[in-house]
């Protein structure tokens, strides 16, 4: 493993990849040096500037930006960026409940449709801005291996979501949620958004591992964090196994989960 | 000496009402046999040209009926860009009264075209009978189908809601099925699908043929919504282009204009409860001076919107119009860098001028007339 550093930036989906880093490192797994950047943080606020379609980093985002890149010889840059928004936004049905031309998602009396180009035209404002200004502004500062971490896949369970804590919590105890198969759905397409800015920027996706979805591709239940949206550490350390095979030139494939125990 | 133009009004003189007058006070409306109030429902369809209409009636707080809506969620600016909200349903632009006729007519279940969905260059399916409304195409047949049976569902009770539809007569070329007859908005393999043609045929519409499909489609409204009362005009954009080789571009306007603006004097005529609104005129008359067309003397200029809907509103308004609210602007929509094909699609909100490569990838023009 090289002595380089690799340079992990994101909101809260970082989290998971920080304990899954610490996960494997109590394991004893060989693992490079990791720098964690969390651009939620005061040193990083505001992100933005500028409102609406014209929003842009702020000169303070990307000076901090500049500093870290040049802090040292970085071997890789991690963006884990926002994209809970997208989980949460269509976690509850709204009023009228949204729904697709898809047989098999049952549509609620009263649906409205939207076509699945519209939707990904959405989405595509909302990646542009969550995390295409992030990564055109690393591409545009470094020629460094880069890897976007989508969001984790939303959770199947009910239950699971209702009794997650967070900031939803109070929200989600009454409110109707939309179908799984939609959320799951509307992931995939946030997935697909997500793949066609990686490769505007010269920039490695890294999809979930199957290991960390269930059958039918929802966050499998052992890597969940114990709210409605954000996976856990186990989650992030298969994403590990994933980022290190990438790093050592092979190709991705699907991570052995981590030996340890699961960890919520 | 007694002479039959002696004690007309001024307004059957050229020099008393358009020569000699202000630009902005020649205005060739004289009676609308009928009138809109803030409450009346009020449909609009139509080419580009019809677009204009109703968003000024929507800026004025007219009650616009909207039967297919996108979901709220969306933000207004997509919705738009995928036709919700520009006019009921999402038909797109209505060029031709035999498209016209053919809307009801399948919104009705009378008439079911053969022609199969249309295949995008992205592997989506585009609809050929509203092929500019869904940019990106549908992803499946299942969801162009299901999306045009609400969509068509939408339409019928648009019909059966309003009690006045106001159509801008657009186009008398058409590209339609050699086997049916179906009547498409733009020709097979302009915004979607390929040319075939053992299958698809051009037609120019004669004014019997235009007039005939009207009072077709009068009587079928009239179904729905007997009281159902129509203002019926021509657009005054020209032609992005011709499909006749034999033709200029300009004559064919000419001719395409004089045929509508006749299929509209029949419909007048013949059918109770039709109005003709002379927006045609007032954009071409010779009293803009050249000021009613923008940079490519297509887009009627907004000097000339401000005069067509101030005789629109004078005659058809029954009361003192307020201010029209201030409208926010909407952000433009953010089509994908390098994907210029796409782009022009979102922007086209006139699907005829994807007939002029030339004029699409000019850029700069607005298509909005």
């Amino acid at each position: 493993m090289s002595d380089q550093a690799i340079l992990a930036l994101g909101h809260s989906h970082l989290a998971a990849l920080r304990g899954g880093w610490k996960l494997l490192k109590a394991e004893g797994r060989p693992l490079p040096e990791v720098r964690f950047v969390f651009l939620n943080k005061p040193r990083f606020q505001p992100n933005f500037a500028g409102p609406g379609a014209r929003r842009a980093l702020s000169s303070r985002l990307t000076g901090a930006l500049e500093a870290l890149l040049a802090e040292r010889r970085w071997k890789a840059l991690l963006l884990a960026p926002l994209g809970n928004e997208c989980l949460a936004r269509f976690l509850v049905a709204d009023d009228p409940p949204l729904a697709l031309h898809d047989p098999s998602i049952p549509a609620p009396a009263g649906a409205v449709p939207v076509c699945i180009e519209t939707l990904r035209c959405w989405l595509r404002e909302i990646a542009a801005r969550n995390a295409g200004l992030f990564l055109s502004a690393l591409r545009e500062r470094t020629d460094l291996p880069l890897f976007l971490l989508p969001p984790p896949p939303p959770i199947a369970s009910e239950r699971t979501i209702r009794e997650g804590k967070g900031p939803l919590h109070a929200a989600l105890a009454t409110a109707r949620l939309n179908p799984p198969k939609l959320r799951l759905a509307i992931w995939e397409l946030y997935r697909e958004v997500l793949a066609e800015l990686a490769r505007e920027t010269m920039t490695t996706l890294l999809p979930p591992p199957a290991a960390t979805r269930d059958r039918a591709g929802f966050l499998h239940p052992s890597c969940t964090r114990g709210d409605p949206t954000h996976a856990n550490a186990r989650y992030g350390a298969c994403l590990w196994s994933e980022i290190l095979r990438h790093l050592s030139g092979g190709h991705p494939e699907p991570a052995s989960p981590p030996r340890m125990e699961l960890s919520t | 000496m007694i002479h039959p133009y002696r004690d007309l009004p001024d307004h059957c003189y050229w020099a008393r009402s358009v020569a000699h007058m202000p630009p902005d006070e020649v205005d060739p409306m004289l009676e609308a046999p009928f009138r809109l109030t803030r409450r009346t429902p009020v449909l609009t369809a139509g080419s580009c040209f019809a677009d204009r209409i109703t968003k000024e009636l929507d800026a004025r707080g007219y009650n616009l009926v909207m039967t297919e809506r996108g979901h709220p969620l969306l933000p207004r600016h997509i919705a738009r860009a995928h036709g919700y909200g520009r006019h009921a349903a999402r038909y797109g632009n209505i060029y031709t009264a035999r498209q016209l006729r053919q809307l009801l007519e399948r919104a009705m279940g009378l008439f079911e075209p053969v022609e199969p969905p249309w295949r995008l260059r992205n592997g989506n399916w585009a609809d050929p009978f509203r092929p500019t409304v869904q940019p990106g195409g549908f992803v499946s047949r299942h969801e162009l189908l299901a999306d045009r049976a609400r969509h068509l569902a939408c339409v019928r009770t648009a019909f059966g809601t309003a009690r006045v539809f106001i159509f801008t007569l657009g186009l008398t070329e058409a590209w339609h099925s050699l086997e049916d007859g179906a009547v498409f908005p733009v020709a097979p393999g302009v915004a979607a699908g390929e040319l075939d043609k053992t299958r698809h045929g051009f037609v120019d519409f004669s004014v019997e043929e235009i007039a005939a499909d009207l009072a077709r489609f009068l009587s079928l409204a009239r179904k729905i919504n007997p009281e159902l009362k129509v203002i019926l005009t021509v657009s005054p954009v020209p032609l992005a282009a011709t499909a006749r080789p034999d033709r200029h571009v300009l004559a064919a306007t000419t001719l395409s204009k004089a045929k509508l603006r006749l299929a509209a004097e029949i419909s007048c005529r013949e059918q109770p409860g039709v109005a003709y609104f002379p927006a045609y005129e007032i954009v071409t008359g010779p009293h803009g001076r050249g000021r009613h067309f923008t940079g490519g003397l297509r887009d009627a200029s907004p000097t000339a919107i401000k005069r067509v809907m101030a005789s629109f509103f004078r005659h058809f308004a029954q009361e003192t119009d307020a201010p029209p609210p201030q409208t926010q602007e909407t952000p433009p929509h953010t089509a994908r860098p390098g994907d210029r094909r796409r782009a022009r699609l979102f922007a086209a909100a006139c699907d005829e001028v994807l007939n002029d490569e030339t004029e699409c990838s000019g850029g700069k023009s607005s298509h909005v007339h």
